[in-house]
């Protein structure tokens, strides 16, 4: 008891901001072992820095779990090259025969109609396997399209146009539009949940009010008459459509992705911010005297970052759902109407192009979420 | 009665037995008991139940035709009662897009529910197998899994539709009557859809399953003498049927959705069939030329976000309920 009390009072004594370092100990620990990890591992302190054994251990985590995302993306990215490749190009009738004449450009114009007419390969190659025989296909096909994609070499389509050429081309339109609407959700979703933060430090009517007109401010920043909605004049100024993406479309956009930040912003304070603020650290960080503010923006905010890990995997693959759909919706030359118009001329070849850019974005994306994990995450979970 | 009539039926008739199966159970009353007793869940059940109805209504045929082979169905007669007794001066336009709308929950119940609990069987043996077996069966089945999450969702259903335009083709061949093709498309789409969303759910199952044996219980209960297969039966079951129900609740508004935007850009289903996507489609060309265009776009987004909105409710209803029953 008499070892407990003289904790306390030790504890009592010190700085404020050293109270709270004691008492959030999981957190703080995964910021120093993080810190450790990227900035001091090669640096004149590394052996010292080696003696503490936690960290140790803290390092060792984090680095399996980043060779461990490392090696999944990697594993993610063959497995799905060779799935797209049996879908598209062995159950497929006559897939692989456009992935054959792809590499030539003067025989694209054989199936220029989108049906391939290549009287070996009649039927699906699984079903056929006697006409061009599976061996070819593997040995052969496979990994010369792969050799030749690694190298950016992803052939012509069937109007005989250079898909790297027109990836090329179609990223920019298809980034500047997709990604207007995804950073200003994060935007808004930054800005609000930071306004929660604030919200949740004041907890007084005043600050209630004040919160409340952040996120309104915030909004009619975003949408109104003369805010970020302009942007919107910037890309029909660049030609991205004719005449759909107008100002009334623009602005029906950004009112979409604001207030889907703003649902993502109430979600991530019912499920990570609340919850982190009724902890037993918080709890006792202020009963040490702690302000509200620093307990709300050390402890709360930084504790529930994780909780936005399972959005952001999602959210990955739904930023190719919204290319293929605004795309279609202002008739903008992006990557999601090339999948389309890939898919309405029966081109498996530009769709496989796609899809494996898809898959590679998607990896980085997910790749990055698991080194978040590896560096803010997984040393708190020991 | 058309093979999609059929699968509507045996989906209600799905619904009837785990209904009554959950009105046996004892623990699953208790957790379905707070589904019920929270407001966002008993009005999501009961607009669902209306939904569920109407595409009953849809589904169900009163008299067969000489020409055409089927007759009008119960909600075709409705219908035709309300826009006989309906107001005059209502948009002509917007009053049929609405009928086409309520006509199209029939779909959204098929591609949202039924290609899943047609491929969950098959999910929850794979999963159970490979959590059961571990190893290499575990590994490959997890490996697979990463596989197919690897790549974007919307992608991957671009790529198995169009991969299966010539299964289409086939499967409407056997179909006898002027549908044809677009009842292959719709069941060919529904079974894409749910295939999508099991690896996932058999990831999940696995790990269920692994975790579950590899409890302290499970070795009390071998050193008993019971056997795997009964602790598989009695104990795990259970288990993972609620972790269905939680999967199948998630992927019904999502799929609805998907469904909707697929149809949206023609990768979907048959313009003939009637779903809320296909008939959304039509209401975007028609408010860019009719005069009353938003009253269309109206009338064809009002079923769609209601029943994605109860589906919702009803999924995060049934999340709270069965998640807090776990813990």
């Amino acid at each position: 008891m008499l070892t407990e009390l003289n904790f306390d009072r030790r504890l009592a004594l010190r700085p404020r901001r050293s109270a709270l370092r004691v008492e959030s100990a999981p957190c703080q620990m995964r910021s120093d072992s993080s810190r450790w990890l990227f900035s001091r591992a090669r640096g004149p302190t590394a052996p010292a820095a080696r003696g503490n054994g936690m960290q140790r251990v803290t390092l060792a985590r984090a680095g399996i779990l980043f060779g461990h995302g490392c090696t999944r993306a990697l594993l993610r990215l063959v497995g799905a090259n060779l799935l797209c490749f049996v879908l598209l190009f062995v159950l497929y009738p006559g897939g692989a025969v456009v992935a054959e004449h792809a590499a030539d450009p003067e025989a694209a114009g054989v199936h220029a109609s989108g049906v391939p007419a290549h009287p070996a390969v009649p039927t699906a190659v699984l079903f056929n396997m006697s006409a061009t025989g599976i061996g070819h296909l593997t040995e052969t096909l496979f990994f010369d399209r792969s050799v030749r994609v690694l190298g950016g070499d992803f052939g012509v389509d069937v109007r005989g146009r250079r898909i790297a050429d027109e990836v090329a081309g179609r990223i920019g339109p298809s980034a500047a539009l997709v990604g207007v609407p995804a950073l200003l959700f994060v935007l808004a979703a930054a800005l609000t949940g930071l306004g929660f933060v604030l919200i949740a430090a004041r907890r007084s009517a005043g600050g209630h009010a004040i919160g409340v007109l952040v996120v309104v401010a915030g909004v009619l920043i975003f949408a109104g008459e003369h805010g970020l909605a302009r942007l919107f004049d910037y890309l029909q100024a660049s030609g991205f459509g004719p005449g759909r993406l107008a100002d009334d479309g623009g602005r029906l956009l950004v009112v979409a992705a604001v207030l889907v930040g703003l649902a993502v912003a109430l979600w991530w304070r019912e499920v990570g911010l609340m919850p982190a603020l009724a902890d037993a650290p918080a709890r006792a960080a202020r009963a040490r005297g702690l302000p509200e503010w620093a307990v709300c923006l050390n402890h709360g905010a930084v504790c529930a970052l994780p909780a936005l890990r399972t959005p952001a995997f999602g959210s990955i693959g739904f930023l190719f759902l919204l290319s293929l759909v605004l795309e279609t919706v202002f008739e903008v030359p992006g990557l999601g109407r090339y999948a389309v118009e890939a898919f309405h001329a029966g081109d498996a070849i530009a769709l496989h192009s796609v899809v494996l850019l898809g898959v590679f974005l998607h990896s980085v994306g997910l790749g990055l979420v698991w080194m978040a994990f590896a560096r803010f995450e997984a040393p708190r979970s020991r | 009665m058309s093979l999609s009539d059929a699968f509507y039926v045996g989906l209600c008739v799905f619904i009837a037995v785990v209904s009554l199966r959950v009105l046996r159970s004892g623990p699953e009353r208790a957790a379905w008991r707070r589904v019920v007793g929270s407001v966002s869940g008993l009005g999501s059940m009961s607009l669902l139940a209306v939904f569920l109805l109407i595409g009953l209504a849809d589904s169900v045929h009163l008299a067969q035709t000489a020409g055409s082979g089927q007759g009008a169905s119960i909600l075709d007669e409705l219908l035709r009662f309300v826009s006989d007794r309906g107001d005059p001066s209502t948009n002509p336009v917007a009053a049929i897009m609405l009928e086409q709308s309520f006509k199209g929950v029939r779909s959204a119940w098929l591609v949202g529910l039924a290609g899943l609990v047609a491929w969950l069987p098959l999910t929850i043996l794979a999963g159970v197998y490979a959590g059961l077996a571990g190893g290499l069966p575990g590994r490959g089945g997890a490996a697979a899994c990463a596989v197919f999450d690897a790549i974007p969702t919307v992608l991957l259903l671009v790529v198995l539709v169009f991969v299966a335009q010539p299964l289409i083709a086939v499967v409407a061949e056997h179909f006898p009557g002027p549908t044809s093709a677009s009842e292959a498309r719709l069941l060919v789409i529904c079974a894409i859809l749910g295939f999508v969303r099991t690896p996932a759910l058999c990831r999940q199952v696995q790990a269920r399953t692994a975790r579950f044996m590899a409890s302290d219980a499970v070795a009390a209960a071998r050193c008993v003498g019971v056997s795997d297969a009964q602790l598989v039966r009695t104990r795990l079951l259970p288990e993972i049927v609620a972790l269905a129900l939680m999967a199948l609740a998630t992927a019904f508004p999502v799929l609805i959705l998907v469904e909707a935007l697929l149809s949206y850009l023609g990768m979907g289903l048959d313009p003939v069939t009637r779903s809320l996507g296909t008939v959304l489609s039509d209401a975007l060309a028609l408010a860019a030329t009719e005069p009353g265009g938003g009253d269309v776009l109206l009338a064809a987004l009002v079923p769609l976000g209601l029943m994605v909105a109860a589906a919702s409710l009803f999924a995060f209803s049934v999340h709270a309920a069965f998640g807090r029953a776990r813990r």
